[in-house]
């Protein structure tokens, strides 16, 4: 297999060749380590330097694309953790004194500098690359780790709202469905209606499935006991931004106070806070194909959704559930303060 | 192994050709100083939105193909820049550059010479606006053509819904565009087969379909005007057909060649009629209109108007709700809707139409909707633009109203003028109260106003026409219009009205046409029936040379025992010299074979043992002549017109006719006996030839009895003629 280089995995991304956020993950955290392996650096800033431009780079061209972004962040965490491990056992603790005290900051517009690594370490090479292996390690059963919730969190005869398609969801279902009996609606989520994929996923692992309408989730609330979803990026105050739909679900879910819980990786963590960014699609996504509409008709198509803090209940992550409230203090353990402005 | 590996790595390259000069253009006006191809569109060079959406589709290497002219250095550092902007070489741009191409059979034939084309390659124009899935196009082509070796291209259509728009109506010359964009189509529906192409021309609601094309399929499918992007699907034999046939010029041209001469090429097209995903052509000004909008309104996504095609980064901020895209670097003074409304209620000539829009798009700035604003420009409050596109670095000032101006880098436009579906290039400068109405396209550099109205349709350039060689109309223009004419551009104007060159564009229009319709429909002028009977007594010409080569080279091929297949080509390669029809090649051929017989034994009078000796020689030839049922009613008919020419074959005709029913299973007995009852090509001959061949009839008629004779009425009710 050709070395990753970050050329073709931007151009991946941007023909959105990727099927899942897991691997988009997984592809960059291949091209950081490639990075780290294979680049020309001698000190640790060097390489931070090399690291954020894969950041910059895609927050440039692709800003609604915040899983590689969260991978660069933590990569720059692990190089700057090694580099003070490093030189730890020779100065004093003073370097790492701002991630044990994390001054968080929230100044979007920067002005932090990198942390200043200038040191040479012949041994920082094989270290980083030690413990993005073992971050690697963590990534890769994500996914398994929060599936194995299923069980504690779905009870017998209970009632589950999905919406659109998330094979992470899909498998935290599948898992419960193992020792319980219950019952899940799925809207179809429009206008990719990839719920339907769900739908069918589900019923085929012998869950009893409901397919509603997008707009159908209100009258439906009423008598579901939980909302589970998957997301795209969980947002710094603890909102997250998702496929189209989810905020009218989660708003329905709020009036009838059913519980939220958004299934997520740490990796989804993003920096990026409220509705920064909203990528805009194109109105043949939603209107049939051969049906004239006139010129003068303006169609604005978006592709993501904004659900406020106040709607989430729990994430279910990984390493544990997570209220909304408590992702600031996630994120300060997760990256590096000095990444926030990129 | 490792060769191997290689020879797959080849074969799987896919290929495009792009062809920059492109059959009509924007007008000397825009393209002396830019070729069409790098006219930016939402301020995005059409080019690199041809390119943009090639590297989409997975094509490893583009060919752009362009005549020697100013501007090829142009397009050869575009593209350079295009390559190097985006570092990868996923895609690899390449110029070809040609002295003497004037249309696509040029290019094809030069690239064919230069054998730069492999495989299987896209065919397309570079003003060409896709987000079509080439791959699936290309893949069900590759499908095609391994089931089916004779389809050597497959032609892409989009089935467009008509728009029913009231912006476009007040261009000019919309019949001229529909004419140019949109086909008739008939094809096969269960194979995709195209089996009539033709270019919409009359208003009507009609088509008329030959009715031999119901004989072939059972199923047609019809399309009456679809869209057609000028896309084609090309195989490698494509390239050498055009080398083959020096007068085919356009793709329409190869379309219909392949298809009336399927018989003889044995080449088939098919084509794939779209239904999803975006194609259109900004072939002329009224198009450039049409995509500039369709863009904007992001039906070409992904492609929009944000984010760069080169560089892939997001360079506008776009507003959804007024679909306004501009540059973090464009200044708008503050101001809202209000301003603009004090714009209308002063008073100004403001028809209905444009109070309708104020008010309905009253959002942000002076309000605007559909719009585009480059870099550093400055646009004061109570500016209006609608469906308008605005460069780099301009200055809109108060009071402007713009509605489809496509306004180029530099452009300083002073307070109170109206721009109205125009284009105005680089550098423009316009003082105050300049109206520039429809159609108009401003040349870079000029100046003009204050307070002058530029009519519907004006061209203007900065300098006098210059008397470059190619256009001679224009230096007798310049002659007569030296100095700029203050009352056409102002007392501060500096212009020059530049007359459409009607000579060039109508000559090639007209040629188009005639060779069309030529020997379908009767000629519309003087000149075109006078072309008519010069290519009659052409035709009548070529026909006696024919005769005479065909005659000697089976007489050669006789006397040598040529292999048939030498001898097929050798007749073929005459044909094609003299251009000859399929039916006139049979009865030559036929006719020929009966004579070399007779020539062969050495005497005038013809006897059996010759002609059976030619027949024997030659039955492969005629074989390969005779394929269907109506190719053996021509072999009957040209022996009896044998017969009118030269009575002595008579006593033969018998035993001829016998040995090629029974001998060579050339003729079917029930041919000949529908002929016979048919009364033959109704010639003087054929009463005499009724009466010597009465016999094998008679014996016909009874070797068939228990059989249908009425079963190929259907098949040959019209051929025997």
């Amino acid at each position: 297999m050709a070395p990753p280089t970050k050329q073709d995995f931007i151009n991946k991304l941007r023909l959105e060749k990727f099927e899942s956020e897991q691997s988009k993950a997984e592809e960059s955290l291949a091209l950081l380590e490639h990075i780290v392996a294979n680049a020309s650096w001698q000190t640790g800033s060097e390489l931070l330097t090399l690291l954020r431009n894969v950041d910059i780079e895609v927050s440039a061209k692709l800003p609604w694309e915040t899983t590689p972004r969260n991978m660069v962040q933590r990569a720059l965490k692990i190089v700057v953790d090694e580099y003070s491990s490093c030189v730890g056992g020779v100065s004093a603790m003073n370097t790492s004194g701002h991630h044990t005290f994390p001054q968080v900051t929230m100044d979007p517009t920067g002005g932090v500098e990198l942390p200043k690594c200038d040191q040479a370490l012949p041994d920082l090479r094989d270290r980083v690359l030690e413990a993005l292996a073992e971050y690697r390690a963590e990534l890769e059963q994500s996914d398994e780790l929060i599936a194995v919730q299923g069980e504690s969190k779905i009870h017998n005869d209970e009632v589950i709202l999905t919406f659109d398609w998330c094979g992470l969801v899909l498998a935290f279902l599948t898992r419960a469905a193992k020792k319980r009996h219950f019952h899940v609606i799925v809207a179809e989520g429009a206008p990719t209606y990839q719920g339907h994929r769900m739908a069918e996923s589900l019923s085929r692992v012998g869950i009893q499935t409901t397919l509603i309408q997008d707009c159908a989730v209100f009258p439906m609330m009423s008598r579901v006991n939980k909302v589970i979803i998957g997301t795209r990026t969980v947002l710094s105050n603890g909102g997250i931004k998702t496929d189209l739909g989810a905020a009218a679900l989660a708003s329905a879910a709020k009036f009838y106070c059913v519980p939220l819980y958004v299934c997520t990786p740490t990796y989804k963590f993003s920096r990026i806070s409220g509705e920064e960014v909203n990528h805009c699609g194109s109105g043949s996504a939603i209107i049939p194909i051969n049906t004239p509409l006139p010129s003068s008709v303006n169609v604005a198509v978006s592709k993501f959704d904004y659900v406020p803090p106040e709607n989430v209940t729990s994430f279910i992550t990984n390493n544990r559930g997570i209220a909304p409230s408590y992702v600031y203090r996630h994120l300060s353990e997760l990256y590096d303060p000095a990444a926030y402005h990129v | 192994m490792a060769p191997k590996v290689e020879v797959h790595e080849e074969s799987s390259i896919l290929q495009a050709v792009i062809l920059t000069e492109c059959d009509i253009d924007y007008g000397t006006a825009i393209t002396h100083y830019n070729p069409k191809v790098l006219v930016p569109l939402a301020n995005t060079p059409l080019l690199d939105y041809t390119l943009a959406w090639l590297e989409r589709c997975g094509v490893d290497e583009v060919i752009v193909y362009c005549r020697t002219n100013t501007h090829t250095d142009k397009i050869k550092q575009h593209c350079k820049r295009f390559t190097s902007r985006r570092e990868d070489c996923g895609i690899k741009v390449m110029v070809v550059v040609s002295e003497d191409c004037l249309n696509l059979g040029d290019a094809m034939r030069d690239l064919y010479s230069k054998s730069l084309l492999k495989d299987d390659f896209i065919l397309l124009q570079g003003d060409l606006v896709a987000t079509l899935d080439l791959q699936d196009i290309v893949a069900k082509h590759k499908e095609n053509r391994l089931s089916d070796k004779s389809m050597i291209m497959t032609c892409v259509y989009v089935n467009k819904p008509t728009e029913t728009t009231t912006t476009t109506a007040a261009m000019e010359g919309e019949e001229e565009r529909g004419k140019e964009v949109t086909a008739t189509l008939v094809t096969a529906a269960d194979t995709g087969k195209l089996l009539l192409h033709r270019r919409t021309r009359s208003k009507s609601s009609k088509i008329s379909i030959p009715t031999e094309l119901f004989q072939a399929s059972s199923d047609l499918l019809t399309y009456p005007a679809a869209y057609d992007p000028s896309l084609a699907i090309c195989s490698e034999v494509v390239p050498s057909l055009f080398s083959d046939n020096f007068d085919y010029g356009s793709r329409d041209s190869l379309l219909r060649g392949v298809i009336e001469q399927e018989e003889l090429l044995g080449y088939s097209i098919r084509c794939q009629v779209v239904q999803d995903g975006y194609a259109c052509r900004a072939s002329t000004l009224q198009q450039y209109q049409r995509v500039s909008g369709e863009v904007m309104r992001r039906e070409a996504y992904p492609m929009v108007c944000e984010s760069s095609l080169t560089s892939h980064r997001i360079r506008y901020t776009y507003d959804p709700f007024t679909t306004t895209y501009w540059e973090p670097s464009a200044k708008f003074t503050k101001g809202n809707g209000g301003t603009s409304e004090v714009v209308v209620g002063a008073g100004t000539e403001v028809d209905a139409g444009v109070i309708l829009t104020c008010k309905l798009f009253q959002r942000g700035n002076g309000g605007t909707s559909e719009v585009v604003v480059g870099a550093g420009t400055e646009v004061d409050a109570g500016v209006l633009l609608t469906a308008s596109v605005v460069g780099d670095h301009c200055t809109l000032s108060d009071g402007v109203r713009a509605n489809a101006a496509f306004i180029m880098n530099n452009v300083h436009i002073k307070s109170g003028c109206k721009l109205d579906h125009c284009y105005i290039g680089d550098d423009v400068v316009l003082e105050e109260g300049v109206v520039v109405s429809s159609g108009c396209v401003v040349g870079p550099g000029v100046r003009l106003g204050p307070h002058v109205t530029i009519p519907p349709g004006t061209q203007l350039v900065s300098r006098p026409p210059s008397s470059t060689p190619d256009h001679h109309d224009d230096f007798d223009e310049t002659t007569r219009v030296k100095e700029a004419d203050p009352s056409i551009c102002g007392v501060k104007g500096k212009a020059f009205i530049l007359l459409p060159e009607e000579t060039n564009q109508d000559d090639d229009d007209d040629d188009e046409e005639s060779s069309d319709d030529d020997g379908r429909s009767s000629g519309q002028d003087d000149g075109d029936s006078e072309d008519a009977l010069m290519m009659m007594s052409d035709d009548e010409h070529s026909e006696n040379e024919f005769r005479r080569e065909v005659q000697e080279s089976l007489m050669n091929g006789m006397s040598k025992k040529s292999a048939a297949e030498n001898m097929v080509l050798e007749i073929n390669a005459s044909r094609h010299a003299y251009n000859v029809s399929m039916e006139d090649v049979l009865t030559t051929v036929t006719q020929g074979i009966l004579r070399a017989g007779q020539k062969q034994d050495g005497g005038t009078e013809p006897t059996w043992p010759g002609i059976n000796t030619a027949l024997k020689c030659f039955v492969d030839v005629l074989r390969n002549y005779v394929r269907k049922g109506r190719d053996q009613l021509l072999v009957l008919n040209a022996i009896e017109k044998l017969m009118v020419d030269s009575p002595e074959f008579l006593p033969a005709t018998q035993k001829i006719l016998f040995n090629l029913n029974q001998t060579f299973e050339i003729l079917e007995g029930e041919v000949i006996l529908h002929w016979y009852k048919k009364g033959g090509a109704g010639t003087t001959a054929f009463t005499t030839i009724k009466t010597s061949i009465a016999q094998f009839i008679e014996w016909l008629e009874k070797d068939s009895e228990d059989e249908e004779d009425s079963e190929d009425e259907e098949d040959s009710d019209e051929e025997c003629s």
